[in-house]
Order: structure tokens, then sequence, then C-alpha cells
């Protein structure tokens, strides 16, 4: 278990390609974040500098205030104390899925991918969406809505994840599929942050933020 | 980028939704009620545009409420640079639905006054464009609070009286009105509404985003 | 940040005000009530004139009330200070009984002099525009879970308001100045010989310490209520 790290130091550039781009710096710095939301809040400090090519665990019980740190290092939150510095182009998939339940598969996918740019074809090969592409979404149960949520990584390019609680809902079969999904990622140059509860054995080995319940 | 967005809430509004044509039957059967009912032809102008001000900013009120909730907000917080086109695509596919068929509608009952029908029409169009953005700031400023269903009209309200008095000149059947101090005057109201409802919208977005 | 932002010059500085609001509470309604008491009766109107000691202070500090909502939620944006939104929020309450005293007394004096509880004057039509800002803001606040979020919708909304209520009184003055009312009312309040004036002066000192006094009160309640340092 890794917690408190570095200081940052230095300038850095925001980065746009992924493949074949050797990075050294960092992506993002975190320093010393105190945060607060309702009844969960980061008490105890949290310094981070995130690496490319790696990937981070962010656990805690519930209320421990992972879903507050997710959207500080998306940059949706504002902390109380401490600065996160550095830029890049993020995808955040939080609890909800931006999936609005009224519009079909199909036209969800597209609007994702015109508003990031990509195509929406390797998604749907990827999370094997063929079969629901006409389906609206409250149709879909809570496995395919959530594989239809990571769809979006797929909807253009991106340095970096941020994924909040990506693994629930998922059976086995899925789980491993995108977990080797996160390994190819991380080879081809970028990064990802994604919140769990408890410990479990993945085919990666990420570093873990551990966080404590304030009690 | 832009397209999506358009596209976005073209579908929810018009295909995939019922608010748009909830609007539009609910303003029927309040202009069918003002018609056929007894009512002072001297108060009918003002009327029909009290309820044209009621229904719109009442079932705009919710207008923010799904993308906060399903988290598109986030979406356009994390990959862009201010929610400007966000807020201009709603108010644009709104303006065109909503405004534009309450607007024609309006304009067919002040036919039945004698007024003249494509003037009131570009009046009125004018006056929902305002309607909307000035109910697009409330929905911001309501976003994350309990549920506000009722109180939409009466916080925007006080905002609209400068157009509701302004609209009510221009269509007064009985007064003949000067064309170019309508003109001006529309375009006073456009420059004083829009700067000021799309900052605040997008700063009370931001500040939204930062507590939920 | 200004000095009376801080939680302990701002107690110092509010318990004076306190005491002093007090004294010119009793001294000013007192004295100008007393006066009022033993003035003669209007040729027109009777005794019923005399409602327009009340009514005329509340209509004044209604105004000012609403400028210093608007103040103060404006320091409150820059600043971020949350006294300043306390103050803001009692303002608002204040501000809200005093436009309800204003519109019903006007209402009183109304029906008797001229007939009719309520016409769509430019006065009259923009008091109710402000009393529906009053209700709006404070429906608002109330509406937040998180006091922050609260501060920074209302403290938008009132700004809103404030740029919106000159507006408001000037549009509607020209529309009534272009669509004269079909009956011919002296809606305008006569201009007073100065027997009948030095009372009202004194009755806005008493409405103005009681201001005070309520505006101080609530914002130590609402301190208090966020353990923000409150000694009485």
């Amino acid at each position: 278990m890794i917690r408190a790290k570095a200081i940052f130091c230095g300038n850095r550039e925001s980065l746009s390609k992924l493949a074949g781009v050797q990075i050294s710096e960092p992506f993002l710095s975190l320093n010393s974040l105190v945060a607060s939301r309702g009844l969960s809040s980061l008490n105890n400090p949290i310094s981070l500098k995130i690496l490319p090519k790696k990937i981070y665990r962010v656990m805690g019980k519930n209320g421990a205030g992972k879903t507050t740190l997710l959207r500080i290092v998306a940059g949706l939150k504002s902390p109380l104390k401490g600065t996160v510095q550095g830029e890049g182009h993020f995808c955040f998939i939080g609890h909800q899925d931006c999936q609005n339940f009224d519009l079909t598969v199909i036209e969800t996918l597209d609007i994702w991918s015109q508003f990031y740019g990509g195509g929406s074809q390797t998604a749907i090969d990827v999370f094997a969406l063929e079969s629901l592409l006409n389906h609206p979404i409250y149709q879909l149960s809570q496995g395919q809505k959530q594989r239809l949520a990571l769809a979006r990584l797929f909807c253009g390019a991106f340095n970096f994840w941020i994924l909040d609680e990506p693994f629930s809902n998922l059976d086995g079969v899925w789980i491993e599929k995108i977990e080797q999904l996160f390994l190819d990622y991380t080879r081809k140059g970028g990064s990802i942050i994604f919140s769990e509860h408890e410990q479990t054995a993945r085919l990666f080995d990420p570093e873990s933020i551990v966080l404590e319940n304030p009690s | 980028m832009m397209r999506s967005l358009l596209k976005r809430d073209i579908l929810l509004l018009t295909v995939r939704g019922t608010e748009g044509f909830t609007i539009i039957l609910l303003y029927l059967m309040g202009v069918f009620l003002l018609r056929f009912h007894d009512y002072t032809p001297q108060n009918s102008v003002a009327h029909l545009l009290f309820l044209l001000f009621f229904i719109l900013s009442q079932s705009l009120g919710t207008i923010l409420r799904d993308d906060y909730r399903y988290g598109f907000l986030d979406m356009i917080q994390v990959n862009q640079d201010g929610f400007l086109p966000f807020l201009w695509s709603k108010i644009l596919v709104w303006w065109g639905f909503a405004g534009g068929s309450l607007s024609l509608i309006s304009a067919g009952f002040l036919l039945s006054q004698g007024a003249e029908i494509f003037y009131s029409f570009l009046v009125l169009m004018l006056s929902s464009f305002v309607i909307i953005l000035v109910t697009l700031m409330i929905s911001c400023l309501v976003l994350g609070s309990r549920s506000f269903k009722g109180g939409i009209f009466i916080l925007s309200m006080p905002i609209y009286v400068p157009l509701f008095l302004f609209t009510l000149w221009a269509l007064d059947p009985s007064g003949p009105a000067c064309s170019r101090q309508i003109f001006l005057g529309g375009l006073g109201m456009i420059l004083f509404y829009t700067p000021l409802c799309l900052t605040l919208s997008n700063k009370a977005l931001r500040e939204a985003l930062d507590y939920k | 940040m200004l000095p009376i932002a801080r939680p302990r010059y701002f107690m110092k500085v509010s318990k004076t005000l306190f005491k002093g609001g007090i004294v010119l509470m009793i001294l000013g309604m007192t004295l100008g009530y007393g006066a009022v008491w033993f003035l003669p009766e209007d040729s027109v109107q009777g005794s019923v004139f005399k409602i327009l000691y009340v009514h005329v202070p509340a209509a004044w500090f209604a105004m000012a009330l609403y400028a210093t909502l608007a103040l103060t939620s404006f320091f409150y944006l820059i600043w971020k200070h949350l006294i300043s939104f306390f103050v803001a929020e009692a303002c608002a309450w204040v501000g809200t009984i005093l436009t309800l005293i204003c519109l019903i007394t006007g209402m009183l004096w109304g029906k008797p002099t001229w007939g009719t509880w309520w016409v769509w004057d430019a006065r009259l039509t923009s008091v109710l525009i402000l009393f529906f800002l009053y209700v709006g803001y404070l429906v608002l606040i109330r509406s937040f879970d998180h006091w922050g979020q609260a501060a920074h919708s209302g403290s938008l909304l009132a700004i809103v308001g404030a740029v919106n209520l000159p507006i408001i009184k000037w549009s509607v003055d020209w529309w009534h100045t272009l669509h004269q009312p079909a009956s011919v009312t002296k809606l305008s309040a006569p201009s007073l010989a100065f027997e009948f004036l030095w009372p009202l002066f004194l009755c806005a000192l008493g409405w103005l310490g009681y201001v005070i006094l309520c505006v101080c009160w609530i914002t130590w309640t609402r301190m208090r209520q966020h353990q923000i340092l409150v000694r009485r």
C-alpha cells in the first residue's frame, strides 16, 4: 500500500498523443487534498503523482470519500485545501452513466462519439453491444448499462481514465475482459485511476490508495 | 460537438420525450378556455401572455434536472471549457420547438382579435426566447436543491416584468405602436437578458456540480 | 476581506448597533406615534390618513433592505464570507415582513379613501414585485441542503433582482404614463405640510431602530446555528 507520495515539481505540458510517445513526466499531481461532501470527507491530506502507463486503485469503505477524490481528480469539485496540477484529456465515468433513459443505445453511442470525435464502432465491438443497439436504455439490465457506460471510454482518444467503481454489476467474464482492456490501454501509454470497495486480485497490479473512514 | 448536443436535445424533446407535446397541449387547452369563456376583450392579450409565460416557465423548470442527475453535465464540465455550447443548444432547440409552436398558437388567437399575424408572431417569438433564457437561468440556480416544482414561476416572475410589459405594449390591439420603437425595445430586451442569463447560468452550473 | 467580516469585530459592531437600535426604536416610536396621536384630522380623509405613518416608513425600509440584500450578496460572491450571507438572509426576512405591512396598510388605506382594495398602478405593482422577489429569495435559500450552495444561488438571484428592480420601476412607470388608468385617482402621497412631516421622520427613526434590532438578532441566530462565535 502506498500512501502519501512526493511533491510536485517543475513544469509540465499537456499531452495529446497516446501511442509511441515516451512519456516521463507525470500526468497529474495532487497535493495535500482535503475535501468534504455531505457525510463523507477526506480528512487526511492526500498527495499523489499520477504517472503514465500506471494503474491506481482508490479503496475504502462506503463513505470514505472515494467518489469525492475521483471527482476532484476529474476537476468537477474543488478541494477545501490543496491543489491539483496538470492537464490532459480525461474520461470520467462516475456513478451516473450519462445515459438518458429514453434514448436508444445506438443514439447514445452516436451522441458520445460525435461529442468526443471518435467512432462508435470500436465501442460496439469491444463491449458486444450489437444485439442491444436499438433498445431504449430503460430496457437494459444493470450489467448492460454498466457495459454501455464503459463503452464511452472508446468513443474518443483519452490520456487518462477516471472510473468510479467500474466493476460493479458485472459478471466474472466481463470483469476479466475489462481487466485485459485496462492492461492494453496502459501499454499504449494511458493511465487509469479507479475506485473499489475491497481488495480483489486483478490481472494487473495497481498502486493502491487507501482512504480511512473518518470515525 | 455542437451537433451532438443539438441532436440529443432535439431527440429528447420531440421523439423520445413527452415534455414538448405536453406543453403544446396544455397551452392549447388554456387558449381554448380563454377564447370561449366569458372574458373582456381588453384583458385578453394580457391573459394570453400571462398564460404563455406561466406554461413555458412551469414546463421548462426541470429542463436541466435529467442532465444533472444522469451525469451529462459532469461530462461537459470535464471535457469542455464552460457550458456555453450546451446552454445555447438547449435554448435554440427549446425556442425553435416550444417557443415556435406556442407563438403560432398565440398569433392565431390574436388574429381573432384583429391583429396582424406575422407581426404578432415575431413579437411572441422574441418574448418566448427571453422566457426560455430566464427559465434556463432559474433552472441552473435551483439545480441540486430539493424538489422545486411549484416555485419556478414565483422565482422567475419578477425577472419577466419588463418583458411582459414590453410585449403587452407591442401587441396592444387598440393603440398603434411605432414599429421602430418596438424594434429598438426588442433589441434592448435581448441585449439585456442574454448576457445576464448566460453568465449567471454558467456560474451557477459550475457551483452546482461542485456540491453534487 | 473587510474587517467587519471577521466574527469578533462583527460581534463588537453589531452589539453596539443593537443597543443603539433599542434606544432609537423606543424613542422614535414613542415620540413619533405619540405625536401622530395628537395630530388633527384631515379634512377629506378623516383619521384614516394616519395609517400613512406606518405605511411610508415600511415602504422606505423595504426598498433600503433590498439594496442591503443585494450589496451583501455581492460581498458574499466576491469574498465568500459567510457573515455577509447571514446578514443578507436577515434582511430578506425583515424585508418580507415590511413589504407585507406596506401592502396591507396600503390596502387598508385605499379602501376607505379611494373605494378599492387594489389597482394595477406603477407604485403598487412594483411593491408587489418586490414582495415576490423577497419571497423567491427566501424559498430558494431554504431549499438547499448545503449552506454554501444556498448562499451562492441566493446571491446570484439577489443580484439578478437588484439589476432588474430599477428596470421594473422604470418600465412600470413608463407603462402607466402611456396608459392612464380609467378612473382618475390621486395615488401619490400629497405633499405634506411640515407639521405632518416631522412625526414621519420620528416614526422612520423608530422603524430604523426596529430593523437594526431584527437584522442583528437574525444574523446572530444564524451564526449560532453554524457555530460561529456568538456570546451574548
